[in-house]
């Protein structure tokens, strides 16, 4: 095993070359990374944690199910208002 | 023109172990990487970062860098959502319902429950969608 170098029960060693506190802070500040990580969270419940692509080839992402429809929906709604 | 951009230079390797992290924190597993795809990923991940690529080059690493598992756990929500996030632009110039099917597409393409040629449909609708609007002129030719 390896350690990736931030704070946690984890880890003990420093690969990555950007300050982790830094790297903190910018995941609170900049909005690019907050989205980023906002979105990360909301499809892990799709994912398994382990790696079954790299063992068999094949991902397991399962769909959001209904609220991805029901939110396509909205925005097929609000694209038919809009050329109204 | 160019058709290239450095599309992945505001993701340097750490703010993918980070998010690594944070997806593990929060399915309550172990923060690890694997030796030797850890390295090899990181290695491919910096040289692609250096480089100028179309945005389907991008896709594509994501993909492979997903693959190549270079963390013990959620390696595939940690690729996807990168590859979501290096799209916002380009998600920004495409009507809701497109933007959403994009999105859609480029998570299960990463996640591998997609294959390439069912998602380049996907992709070349949408290159000719930027195409053919005036106004994302200079997007598709970044694609």
């Amino acid at each position: 095993m390896h350690n990736l170098g931030f704070p946690g029960k984890q880890q003990t060693d420093s690969l990555p070359t950007m300050d982790p506190k830094e790297l903190e802070r910018a995941f609170q500040e900049n909005p690019l990374y907050k989205e980023m990580l906002e979105d990360l969270l909301k499809i892990q419940p799709g994912f398994t944690p382990e790696p079954t692509f790299s063992k068999n080839g094949a991902g397991d992402l399962k769909s959001l199910g209904i609220e991805e429809i029901r939110e396509l929906k909205v925005l097929k709604e609000r694209e038919r208002g809009q050329k109204k | 023109m160019n058709p290239t951009k450095r599309w992945l230079d505001p993701y340097p390797w750490a703010v993918i172990v980070y998010l690594n992290l944070q997806a593990c924190n929060s399915g309550k597993v172990l923060h690890q990487a694997k030796p030797g795809n850890h390295d090899d990923a990181k290695s491919r991940w910096d040289t692609a970062r250096d480089r100028e690529l179309t945005l389907r080059e991008v896709l594509e690493l994501c993909r492979e860098c997903h693959r190549a598992a270079p963390f013990q756990f959620f390696n595939g929500n940690t690729f996807a959502s990168v590859a979501r996030s290096v799209i916002q632009d380009v998600l920004k110039q495409l009507p809701p319902t497109k933007a959403h099917i994009f999105k859609s597409a480029v998570g299960h393409f990463v996640a591998g429950t997609i294959e390439p040629p069912e998602f380049d449909n996907v992709y070349k609708s949408v290159l000719n969608l930027l195409k053919n609007s005036s106004l994302s002129q200079n997007a598709s030719t970044a694609c």
